[in-house]
C-alpha cells in the first residue's frame, strides 16, 4: 500500500512559564493511502497537536512529519501552506466555515486558492454539494444553518478538492448523537469514494470503531490498539 | 504564486467591511478629517501665496530688476539718468502705496503711480492686445483716452472687477484715505486684462498717472522704485556695473528675490499650521489602527481557519492591507473634498492673520492646487497603509491552530508592555536629542516633537497599568462588584484599552499644549504692553493695512502739539521701511530720555547697550536676531541716504510686535544718515491732575482740518493689541478644536469597538443576574476610568508639548522668548473633557448592549 502519511520519532512540547508540558514523544506511525484511522485519548491528551502535526498547521520539536510524499517539516512556512492547500482536507469540531461567505462559495474557496476554479470543478463541487443535502441552502450563509448542515458543509469543503489526506478534529464533538451520526456516515462514504486517508480525533470509541486502525495517545505515547469488534460498531 | 487575495477572500473581505459599518464608518470619518484639515490648511496657505504671487507678478510685469532706495524713495531724477546717461530704456518709474477707501471700511487698495509711455516693456496694461502706448495714441485699446490719464490731476483706471467691487462706473468717484487725509479721485476707465490670472492679480489696484500718485502719496519729486527689463543674459557683470554707477543709497535688486523673501517672512507662520494639522492626521492614524487591530483580533478565528485551509500568510496581510485601502480610499476622498470646503473658511482666517502680521493680500477664492490635493491623497492613503501595517502584519502571525485563545493575546499584549515603554523611552531621547540640537532647522524640530509624541504613546500602555492599578482601588472600594469588573476591564483588555487611552491621551495633550502655548503667548505681550507702554496717549495717522509705517504726521500740527497745557511731554517715534538685498528692514528711530530705557527690556547687550546706542549703534529686536542671525558685536550694513553704512549691535531688547522684528536706533542716529524728519508717532505723557480724554479731544481738533488721526489711550492700544493677537491665534484654536474632534471620533470608535467586542462576557453577567442599569454602570466606570487615565497621562505630555512649543518651536520660528504660563483651568478642564469623550464613547455600546436579550448577546462570538 503506498504511504500517505509517516510520522518518525516526532517529539512536541509546550512551555508554560518555567514548566514543560510534554505533548508527544518519539512518535511513529505509517498510515496507508486510503486508509481510515482513528486517534483517541482524553481530552488534552495530544491528539489536535498530532493532527495539527499533519496538517503542517504546527511544527515539531524533533522527528520527521511525511505527507504525501512530502517531508513538510523541512518546508518553508509558505510551502507548508501550499503543500497542506493541495493535498489535506480539514475538518473541525466547531466547523470554522466563513461567516462572511456563503455556502457555495464556502465550498468553492479551496477550488479557487489551488487556482483549479472552472466551470468543470465548480460543477463537481455543486454535486458534492448535493449529496451533503445542502444544494438549496446554497446561498445561505453558515449562521442560518444548523449545527449539522454546518459540518455537512465543511465536509464538502474538505473533500472538494480531492485531498489525499482529511483531517477530522472531533467532527461530532460539537452535534448530537443522531445529527453525529449522520455526518460521520457521510464523511467516511464520501472518503472512501474518493480514496483519501483520514485521520480522524475523537472521543467515541464507536466512532473510532469505524476505523481500519485505532491508535491511542497516552502519557505523550501513541500506540495502536485493537479495533472493537463489538456487532454494529464497524461499518457493514 | 501571487500573494493577492483571491475573489473569494476579497468578497469575504468586502462583506466584514459591511457588516461592520459604525467600525469602518468612523474610521472612514477619521482618516477623512484627518484629510480634510491637511489639505485645508493647504489650500489655504497656498491660496493666500498663490494670491501674493498673482498680485505681485501683475505688479512687476516683466521687471527683472528693481532700483530701490532707503525711506525717503528713489530721487524721480535718477530715472531720467537711467535713459538717458546709462541708456536703459526698458525702464519704468513706479509710486506705491496703500490707501484706504471712504465707505468701504477693512477695504485696502494698492495704488500705482505708472508713466504709461515707460510701461510698454513692463506692464502691458495700456497696450489693449499687446500694442505700445504711443503719445500719438487718443484711446487705447481698454477704451478709455490715456491722455486725460495722464494730463487729468486725480484720474484713476481699475480692473473691470475692481470697479465693479467699488460700485463704480467710469466717471464715477473715490474718496481715498491717505495717511488720514481724504483724496478724491475719479474712475476714468476700466482697463481689460488680457487673462484670468491677469484681472485676478489686478484686483484691489488702482492705476494713475506717476504725478497723480505722488500727489495723493505726497512723494513729491520720489519714486518708490524704477522697474527695470534686463536682458535675459544680463550677467552679473552687467548688474554689478550698474550697480556701480547708481547713487549712494540706492540699490539694484532682483524683482524675484524681493516677492521670495516677501512670501519666505510668513514660512514660519505656514509651517506651524501644517504642523498642527498633521497631529490631526496623527490622531486619524491613532483611529485607523484601532480599527485595523480590532478587526484583526475580531477575526482571529475567522483567519486562523482560512490558514487551516491553506490561505498563505502573504495573502492574509494583503487583505488586511487592502481592507485598510478601502478606508483609506473612501476617507481620502471624503477628506478632499471636505478639504475644499474647509479650506474656503480657514483661508479667511490664514488671509486675516496674514494680513495682520505680514502683507497685504487679497483671497478671494481657494485656488485647488493640484499639489495640495495629491498631498492629501498621498497622506490619507499613505497614512491609513502605513498605521494598518502592524495590524496586517499582526494578522499574518495568527497561527491556524484554530482560533488563538483571547487570553493568550493579551498575555502577549502584557509581555510586550516593558518592551513597549523601553523603546518608547529610546525614542523619547532621540525625540528630546533632536530638540536639544542647537543647529535644527524647524522641520527637524517638528519631526522630533512627533517622535516625542510617538515616544509618550509607547509609555502610555505600562503608565496605563500603574494608573489602573491606582484608580482601581477607590472605584473598586465606591462601587464594589461593578467597579471591581471596570477596573479589571481596562487590564483585562490591554490590547484594546491602550490604543484608546494613547489617542485620547495625545489629543488632549494637544488641548493642554497648544492651550497652555496661546496663554503663555498672550501672558508675555501682555506683560510686554504693560511695560512698554508707559505714555498716557499715542497719536498717529489713520492707516491702512500694508502701510509700512512711512506715514508721517503733520509736523506743524505735531510740534504744536506741547502748546496744550495738560501735556507735560511727548516723545516721537519714526517708523520706516528700509530695503536690503536680503529684504526688507523695519527702522524704529525713537526719542529715549536718559532714565526711560526700561520701557525696552534688553535680552542681551549688558550695561554698555545704552551707552552705545546713544553714541550711534543699535538694538535690535529678538526676532530680528534670530532672522538675522545677530548678537550684541555683530556688525550690520543698512542702507542709508549717503549709501550703505554699518552699524554696531548694541544689544538685543524683548519685542513682540511683530516676528519680522525692527532695528532700533536713536532719532540722533536716525537724522545722521536718513534726510527724512518725519515723525509715525507721538507719545504723550500728560501732566497730573490733567483731564485725558479732555487732551485726547484737544489733539483730535488740532489735527481733524489736515488729518485724521488716531488718539488712543494707553489702556485701549493694549486692548486693540490683544484684540489683534487673539484674532492671529484664531486659526490656531480652530486647528486645535479639529485635533480634538478627530481624536474624539478616534476615542469613540476605540472604546466602542471595546465594548462591542465584549458583548458575549457582558451577556454572561447579564445571564448571572446583572441589571441593565448595573450595566450601564460597568460601561460607564470603565469608559470613565479610561478617560480619566488618559486625561491623567495628558498632564505631563501635554506639559511637555507646551514647554517645547514655547521654549523650542516659537524660538526658532520667530525667535520670541515666552515666560511660560499654565493656567490651572486649562489643566483641569482637559481631564473633564476626556472624562466626557470617554462616556460619550461609552454610551452607544451601553445602550445597545442593555437592549440586547442576554441570549442574543451569548450568542455571539
Amino acid at each position: 500500500m503506498r504511504r500517505a502519511v509517516a510520522l518518525r520519532g516526532v517529539s512536541k512540547s509546550y512551555r508554560e512559564g518555567e514548566i514543560e508540558h510534554s505533548v508527544l514523544e518519539n512518535v511513529e506511525i505509517t498510515v496507508g493511502a486510503g486508509e481510515f484511522i482513528a486517534l483517541l485519548g482524553p481530552s488534552g491528551s495530544g491528539k489536535s497537536t498530532l493532527l495539527n502535526l499533519i496538517g503542517g498547521i504546527d511544527l515539531p520539536d524533533a522527528g520527521e512529519v511525511e505527507v504525501a510524499g512530502a517531508v513538510i517539516n523541512h518546508l518553508s512556512e509558505r510551502q507548508r501552506t501550499l503543500h497542506r492547500r493541495q493535498h489535506i482536507g480539514l475538518v473541525f469540531q466547531f466547523f470554522n466555515l466563513i461567516s462572511t461567505l456563503t455556502v457555495e462559495e464556502n465550498l468553492l474557496l479551496p477550488l479557487e486558492l489551488q487556482g483549479s476554479l472552472d466551470q468543470h470543478t465548480k460543477a463537481a463541487a455543486l454535486d458534492l454539494l448535493a449529496r451533503v443535502g445542502l444544494k438549496e441552502r446554497r446561498h445561505s450563509f453558515p449562521d442560518r444553518l444548523s449545527g449539522g448542515e454546518q459540518q455537512r458543509v465543511a465536509i464538502a469543503r474538505a473533500l472538494v478538492h480531492s485531498p489525499q489526506v482529511i483531517l477530522a478534529d472531533e467532527p461530532t464533538g460539537n452535534l448530537d448523537h443522531e445529527t453525529g451520526l449522520q455526518v460521520m456516515e457521510l464523511l467516511e462514504s464520501l472518503r472512501s469514494e474518493r480514496g483519501a486517508t483520514l485521520i480522524m480525533a475523537t472521543h467515541s470509541r464507536q466512532l473510532a470503531a469505524r476505523a481500519d486502525a485505532l491508535w491511542s495517545i497516552r502519557d505523550a505515547r501513541l500506540e495502536r490498539v485493537a479495533v472493537d469488534v463489538t456487532p454494529g460498531a464497524r461499518r457493514g | 504564486m501571487s500573494s493577492f487575495p483571491s475573489p473569494l477572500l476579497r468578497r469575504a473581505s468586502a462583506r466584514y467591511l459591511r457588516q461592520h459599518p459604525w467600525q469602518f464608518g468612523l474610521s472612514i470619518l477619521g482618516v477623512a478629517l484627518g484629510v480634510a484639515v491637511a489639505v485645508a490648511v493647504n489650500l489655504a496657505t497656498g491660496s493666500a501665496r498663490r494670491a501674493f504671487e498673482l498680485s505681485s507678478a501683475a505688479v512687476t510685469g516683466a521687471t527683472t530688476h528693481q532700483v530701490v532706495a532707503g525711506s525717503g524713495g528713489v530721487p524721480e531724477d535718477l530715472y531720467r539718468r537711467l535713459r538717458s546717461e546709462m541708456g536703459l530704456r526698458a525702464a519704468a518709474p513706479v509710486v506705491e502705496g496703500y490707501v484706504g477707501v471712504q465707505g468701504h471700511p477693512g477695504l485696502t487698495l494698492r495704488l500705482l503711480g505708472v508713466d504709461p509711455f515707460a510701461e510698454r516693456d513692463v506692464r502691458p496694461y495700456f497696450a489693449g492686445t499687446g500694442g505700445a502706448a504711443r503719445r500719438d495714441q487718443s484711446e487705447n485699446a481698454s477704451g478709455f483716452e490715456l491722455a486725460s490719464l495722464i494730463a487729468v490731476p486725480g484720474t484713476v483706471v481699475a480692473s473691470a472687477s475692481t470697479a465693479a467691487d467699488l460700485d463704480l462706473v467710469p466717471g464715477g468717484e473715490l474718496e481715498l484715505v491717505v495717511a488720514g487725509r481724504i483724496r478724491t479721485v475719479e474712475l476714468i476707465g476700466r482697463l481689460r486684462s488680457v487673462s484670468r490670472l491677469q484681472e485676478a492679480g489686478l484686483r484691489d489696484v488702482l492705476l494713475a498717472d506717476i504725478s497723480t500718485a505722488q500727489e495723493i502719496l505726497s512723494m513729491e519729486g520720489r519714486l518708490t522704485r524704477i522697474d527695470l527689463v534686463l536682458p535675459g543674459q544680463a550677467s552679473e557683470a552687467i548688474v554689478a556695473e550698474l550697480q556701480a554707477r547708481l547713487p549712494d543709497g540706492v540699490m539694484l535688486v532682483s524683482a524675484a528675490a524681493r516677492t521670495d523673501s516677501t512670501i519666505q517672512m510668513t514660512r514660519a507662520f505656514r509651517l506651524n499650521l501644517t504642523a498642527m494639522s498633521l497631529l490631526a492626521m496623527l490622531c486619524g492614524m491613532f483611529l485607523i489602527y484601532n480599527t485595523m487591530t480590532f478587526s484583526v483580533v475580531q477575526r482571529r478565528g475567522l483567519i486562523g481557519a482560512l490558514r487551516a485551509l491553506g490561505v498563505t500568510r502573504g495573502e492574509i496581510f494583503w487583505t488586511v492591507l487592502l481592507e485598510a485601502a478601502w478606508v483609506g480610499t473612501l476617507g481620502t476622498l471624503a477628506g478632499v473634498a471636505g478639504g475644499v470646503l474647509l479650506g474656503s473658511g480657514l483661508v479667511r482666517l490664514v488671509t486675516r492673520t496674514i494680513n495682520d502680521l505680514y502683507f497685504v493680500v487679497a483671497v478671494r477664492d481657494l485656488a485647488l492646487a493640484p499639489t495640495s490635493l495629491a498631498a492629501g491623497v498621498v497622506l490619507g492613503m499613505g497614512g491609513t497603509l502605513l498605521a494598518a501595517l502592524a495590524p496586517a502584519l499582526e494578522a499574518t502571525r495568527t497561527t491556524p491552530r484554530a482560533a488563538m485563545m483571547r487570553s493568550a493575546l493579551e498575555g502577549r499584549h502584557r509581555r510586550l508592555v516593558p518592551r513597549l515603554a523601553a523603546s518608547g523611552t529610546a525614542v523619547v531621547v532621540v525625540g528630546a536629542a533632536g530638540l536639544a540640537a542647537p543647529e535644527a532647522g524647524l522641520g527637524i524640530t517638528f519631526a522630533a516633537l512627533f517622535l516625542l509624541l510617538l515616544g509618550f504613546t509607547l509609555l502610555s500602555p505600562a503608565a496605563t497599568v500603574g494608573l489602573s492599578w491606582l484608580l482601581g482601588w477607590p472605584l473598586r472600594a465606591a462601587l464594589g462588584v461593578i467597579g471591581k469588573i471596570a477596573a479589571r476591564g481596562v487590564t483585562a483588555h490591554l490590547s484594546r484599552t491602550t490604543v484608546a487611552v494613547a489617542a485620547l491621551m495625545i489629543a488632549v495633550s494637544v488641548i493642554i499644549g497648544v492651550g497652555v502655548m496661546v496663554a503663555s503667548f498672550r501672558t508675555t505681550l501682555e506683560r510686554w504692553l504693560e511695560h512698554t507702554l508707559a505714555a498716557d496717549l499715542y497719536v498717529s495717522p489713520v492707516s491702512v493695512r500694508g502701510d509700512v509705517g512711512d506715514l508721517a504726521l503733520d509736523e506743524e500740527l505735531r510740534r504744536r502739539l506741547l502748546e496744550n497745557p495738560g501735556i507735560d511731554r511727548i516723545q516721537t517715534l519714526r517708523r520706516v521701511q528700509v530695503e536690503t538685498t536680503a529684504g526688507p528692514v523695519r527702522l524704529l528711530a525713537v526719542e529715549i530720555e536718559a532714565g526711560a530705557e526700561s520701557a525696552y527690556r534688553l535680552q542681551s547687550g549688558g550695561a554698555t547697550a545704552w551707552p552705545q546706542f546713544r553714541a550711534g549703534a543699535v538694538l535690535v529686536s529678538e526676532p530680528f536676531a534670530h532672522r538675522w542671525r545677530v548678537v550684541p558685536g555683530s556688525v550690520i550694513d543698512l542702507p542709508t541716504d549717503s549709501g550703505w553704512r554699518s552699524f554696531a549691535v548694541a544689544g538685543v531688547y524683548y519685542s513682540y510686535a511683530s516676528d519680522q522684528g525692527a532695528v532700533l536706533l536713536s532719532r540722533q542716529t536716525y537724522e545722521q544718515h536718513w534726510q527724512d524728519r518725519g515723525t509715525s508717532g507721538v507719545s504723550i505723557y500728560t501732566r497730573p491732575g490733567a483731564d485725558r480724554d479732555e487732551v485726547a479731544a484737544h489733539v483730535r481738533r488740532l489735527f481733524a482740518p489736515r488729518q485724521q488721526v488716531v488718539v488712543i489711550a494707553n489702556a485701549e492700544l493694549r486692548e486693540q493689541s490683544l484684540r489683534v493677537f487673539d484674532r492671529t491665534f484664531l486659526i490656531t484654536s480652530v486647528l486645535r478644536m479639529l485635533v480634538m474632534v478627530v481624536a474624539f471620533v478616534g476615542v469613540l470608535s476605540a472604546l466602542m469597538a471595546m465594548q462591542l467586542e465584549r458583548v458575549r462576557e457582558l451577556g454572561i453577567l447579564r445571564a448571572q443576574g446583572l441589571t441593565p442599569g448595573q450595566l450601564w454602570g460597568v460601561v460607564t466606570a470603565q469608559t470613565g476610568l479610561l478617560g480619566l487615565i488618559s486625561g491623567l497621562l495628558a498632564l505631563p505630555v501635554g506639559l511637555v508639548l507646551a514647554w517645547v512649543m514655547i521654549h523650542v518651536i516659537n524660538k526658532r520660528s520667530f525667535g520670541w522668548s515666552l515666560q511660560m504660563d499654565v493656567p490651572p483651568e486649562i489643566l483641569w478642564q482637559s481631564v473633564v473633557v476626556a472624562v466626557i469623550a470617554a462616556l460619550l464613547a461609552g454610551l452607544y455600546p451601553c445602550a445597545r448592549m442593555a437592549r440586547t436579550p442576554p441570549a442574543a448577546a451569548l450568542r455571539q462570538e
